[in-house]
């Protein structure tokens, strides 16, 4: 199955080409580890090289002296691992809601919902400022208040689909078996509300990754750890003189959100064809 | 408008602030949570780093929370001064919070409509074009633009907007909403904010106007396919005339929808521009708390943009059904 | 007098992905001027996308191919945007089958009769509202000053389909085509509409093509008809030569499951054992042949599609096996042996829906 999936996506041309982005990325960043391996706080020549002035320090230096190739490749690391393990947290907080309002109804999908509600209205990129700012900015807290920013529409998706899927024969045909309500919900109804979930989630991704990155810009990143926001944080300040500190990230950003949305979109029309035309 | 509608439209106003209510009350609740799950006592952390408030601030706080009672007592107090809409003192500004974010919002409010004009006239200026030529070039470079738009940074495409068209074009202001210095009145005053406003307001607009124009052309496609679309067809009304007058009418709606759904994100996108641009609003209050460790104040703000958000919900829901006569108010 | 509308060799080909489907397949047909012709057939057979056809309404991915529609001697087909929009509900009008969907939900029915009026006519917003409330009444709608400011969805099924009407009527059109105007309605509004269209056909000395899958409403209107199979036509004549002397199998089978005698309006087509052949995919022979209880290799069934010959006066048929049935027990012959079948199926008037003027 999943082998057929792979094709269909290879098929779809913006799937192939968010792969394409994703790989080149991700290889980038390898093959980085390997070339750049040094610290990316470490001051490795004069400050404000241009890239393609010293071979020493191919992508230039920021204003620290820290050369920027090794701050690329440390933050497309940190993108990476805050962009999957949030939308995890994110998924998996709003599977566990989404299905436990949609199966049992009643007053714990009333409660739930008005729960989600009250996350959707409140801004979430302040919500996870605030999170950070208090809780101490970490790998760990940036990734937790992502995480919980983004659970609600996957939520409302999930409850949706269970409200729906609920209703079907084979769920009630499960259930007359005597199977467990557990059960039910992990091995009859999940696997069927999961393919949009996967959607969401890869687009998810692409936001967590922008989330990340603007939280790191506004100095709220982990301290110890050189992220893409970071870099264009510290380098806001000599823009005007220098903007390929800043520039640089961002182009990489962008291509790594880029490819998580085209993915998302090729996901959307491998797994939902019925949803082709919109 | 006639009376009777507006009559209608008072009705669902208030019966519609009512329901603001418990948004309000879950949002306190979130807030006393955060605080209450939040390392060390909630006056360290609302008074930020040791040693950066006073003893008396401090005291003071202690007494604002009840930490001397049961943590439920100590809720109760944290919602009823929330209901009551005091939010406490900001001891680095030495000011009540409601009254910090009171002199913010008139800027804030300013960037969020104005950028919203500018994605939602675009956004749809875009989807129309998009769809009336649809699979031909125009529509395959309106595409493109919104793909790659949509994969922008808000705040580094602010950056970059301030490096293109301030430092190296010298066309427009970087930073600010008025030039220091000068005090300006009337129309000059007016035209000073016009162009301090240009690149905060564009570059917060253009994440939104790629999702508004994808959203139109969707829509649009969609109408084109419609029964009433083939009816005004077949009574000889032109292309133009049909994309404008009955597929754009139509399309306005789901743009309606997703606009109230997108205004939280929308005021969290206001924050990161306004600290680019050095914009004097709420999202520039939250970075100086955040720098500051004003944490009350911050809090203060979470509380409040989410007050606001709920409100113009109410707002678009009436221009919802000011648009679309089978919505009853 | 000269010829009003005639199709000629109409193609209108889907192209989809699984193919290209052929919706209309060599489609000629006439409509004569004040005259109705009922277009009958099953749903899927191609007659909504030949009525369409014919004002150019076709959405991708479907295309005219080929063929001719000449109205008053001008081809539509061969006319610019221009050109086709100034017949579009000014000559020729349009009434489609779900009233509904057919007005935009965010104007008032006033509003889009106005919009009509105004594309067409010279006049002033207020003279083409005066002149709307004034066909809302002509078509039976009660206070129609205050109809016209209604939103569609406030209006009732019929009420909005008289609305229609008065929309296809607004700018007086010489050809009206009505594509299944009573489907969507319950039994006691299809016959009130079929009622007013029939009077205002007569008073107004419009040409109306009728398409409909309701044998019924073929009886009471139409004085020519003609069956439609899988894209094709398959037999043409006036209605009471080919209701009493159907030629083609295929109409054979849809009366003689019908006691014609008393076709309420509101009859469906009655099944005819077989599957209609997926347009997709068409046999090489005659499309009806696998169905066809006189269906014969030797007569070339399979094997060619047949000519459109004709069988007796003004009725022509495509089939190799063609031959007049014997005369249906019809109560038409008794009281009309004229062309115009109608007025002796008319169940007596209901007086209080004619208000027309």
């Amino acid at each position: 199955m999943y082998l057929a999936l792979l094709k269909e996506l290879l098929r779809n041309r913006s799937a192939a080409a968010g792969l394409i982005l994703l790989a080149v990325v991700i290889f980038a960043a390898a093959l980085g580890r390997v070339w750049f391996a040094g610290d990316p706080w470490e001051m490795s020549a004069m400050p404000m090289i241009w890239p393609g002035q010293d071979m020493e320090n191919p992508l230039g230096t920021d204003v620290m002296g820290r050369d920027m190739a090794t701050g690329l490749v440390s933050g497309a690391r940190v993108s990476l691992l805050i962009g999957l393990s949030s939308t995890l947290i994110a998924a998996l907080a709003g599977i566990t809601a989404g299905a436990l309002g949609g199966f049992y109804r009643g007053w714990i999908d009333a409660f739930l919902m008005r729960v989600t509600e009250i996350f959707q209205t409140v801004p979430q990129f302040v919500l996870a400022v605030v999170l950070v700012a208090i809780f101490k900015p970490s790998v760990a807290t940036v990734t937790f208040a992502i995480g919980i920013v983004s659970w609600p529409p996957t939520a409302r998706l999930v409850r949706s689909e269970f409200l729906l899927l609920r209703e079907q024969e084979f769920v009630l045909a499960a259930h007359t078996l005597g199977m467990g309500d557990f059960r039910l919900i992990v091995t009859q109804i999940l696997p069927n509300a999961l393919p949009p979930v996967i959607v969401m989630a890869a687009l998810n991704i692409a936001t967590a990754i922008q989330t990340e990155a603007a939280l790191s810009f506004l100095g709220l990143g982990d301290p110890n750890v050189m992220s893409w926001g970071t870099i264009i944080g510290n380098g806001r300040e000599q823009v005007v003189d220098a903007w390929y500190i800043c520039g640089l990230p961002g182009i990489a950003i962008v291509i790594i959100v880029l490819a998580f949305n085209l993915l998302g979109e090729g996901l959307n029309d491998a797994l939902n064809p019925h949803l082709k035309e919109r | 408008m006639t009376g009777s509608q507006a009559a209608v439209v008072f009705r669902f106003l208030r019966r519609r602030v009512w329901q603001v209510a418990p948004v309000v009350f879950g949002i306190a609740m979130l807030n006393f949570l955060i605080l209450q799950l939040a390392p060390g006592d909630v006056v360290d952390v609302l008074a930020g780093e040791a040693g950066a408030a006073t003893p008396e601030y401090m005291a003071r706080l202690r007494v604002h929370f009840g930490l001397d009672k049961p943590v439920w007592v100590q809720l109760a107090y944290y919602l009823k001064n929330t209901l009551m809409l005091d939010l406490g003192f900001s001891f680095r500004q030495n000011m009540p919070v409601l009254t910090l974010i009171m002199e913010r919002l008139p800027a804030t409010l300013l960037l969020m409509t104005t950028a919203m004009g500018v994605a939602v006239a675009a956004g749809l200026a875009l989807g129309v074009l998009s769809a009336r030529f649809v699979h031909r070039a125009v529509d395959r470079v309106i595409s493109v633009f919104v793909l790659i738009t949509y994969a922008l940074p808000t705040f580094w495409l602010g950056l970059m907007a301030i490096v293109l068209f301030s430092a190296r074009l010298g066309w427009l202001p970087s930073s600010g909403m008025t030039d220091i210095g000068v005090k300006l009145d009337g129309f000059a005053y007016l035209r000073d904010v016009a162009r301090h406003i240009v690149l905060p307001a564009l570059t917060l607009a253009t994440f939104y106007l790629a999702v508004y124009a994808k959203l139109v052309r969707a829509a649009m496609l969609e109408y084109f396919g419609a029964d009433f679309i083939r009816t005004a067809r077949a009574k000889g009304a032109t292309e133009t005339r049909i994309t404008l007058f009955h597929a754009l009418r139509n399309a306005l709606l789901p743009l309606m929808t997703l606009l109230g759904l997108q205004l939280g994100s929308i005021l969290s996108g206001a924050v990161l521009v306004e600290s680019v641009f050095s914009w004097p609003g709420l999202g520039r209050l939250a970075f100086e708390s955040i720098l500051a460790r004003d944490f009350n104040l911050l809090l203060g703000i979470l509380l409040f943009s989410s007050v606001m958000v709920t409100l113009l919900n109410i707002c678009v829901d009436a221009v919802y059904a000011l648009l679309d006569p089978r919505i009853e108010l | 007098m000269g010829e009003f509308l005639a199709v000629r060799g109409l193609r209108t080909w889907f192209h989809t992905r699984g193919g290209v489907a052929r919706a209309v397949d060599d489609v000629s047909l006439d409509v004569r001027a004040g005259g109705t012709l009922a277009l009958v057939g099953e749903s899927g057979s191609g007659k909504s996308v030949t009525a369409c056809s014919i004002l150019r309404l076709i959405n991708e991915p479907g295309r005219i191919e080929a063929g001719e529609i000449r109205f008053k001697g001008v081809d539509l087909l061969k006319l610019d945007d221009r050109g086709i929009r100034h017949i579009r509900g000014n000559r020729v009008a349009m009434i489609f089958q779900e009233p509904l969907s057919a007005f935009n939900p965010v104007q008032t029915v006033g509003a889009q009769i106005v919009e009509a009026i105004r594309l067409h006519r010279c006049v002033s917003r207020r003279e083409a509202y005066a002149r709307v409330v004034d066909l809302l009444e002509q078509v039976g709608i009660p206070s129609p000053a205050e109809r016209a400011r209604e939103f569609p969805h406030r209006l009732s099924g019929g009420m909005r389909q008289r609305a229609m009407i008065a929309l296809a009527l607004a700018c007086e059109p010489e050809l009206l085509i009505a594509d299944e105007p009573t489907t969507a309605l319950d039994v006691t509004t299809q016959a009130q509409i079929l009622r007013l269209l029939k009077t205002l056909q007569t008073a107004k000395g419009m040409g109306l093509l009728l398409i409909t899958h309701d044998l019924g409403v073929v009886a009471e209107i139409a004085d020519r008809a003609a069956v439609m199979y899988a894209g094709r036509i398959v037999e043409e004549g006036p209605v009471s030569d080919l209701f009493t002397r159907p030629s083609h199998p295929y109409t054979e089978g849809l009366l003689a499951s019908v006691a014609i005698d008393d076709l309420p309006p509101g009859a469906r087509l009655p099944e005819i054992p077989g599957m209609v052949p997926s347009l997709l995919a068409m046999p090489k022979g005659c499309a009806f042949a696998d169905r066809c209880p006189r269906a014969s290799r030797d007569a070339g069934c399979f094997a060619d599609s047949p000519a459109f010959a004709p069988v007796a006066k003004e009725h022509r048929v495509a089939c190799f096996q063609a031959r007049l049935a014997p005369v249906y027990p019809l109560r038409v012959e008794k009281n009309d042996a004229a062309s115009d079948a109608a007025p002796a199926l008319l169940p007596p008037a209901d007086e209080n829906v004619m208000a027309v003027a």
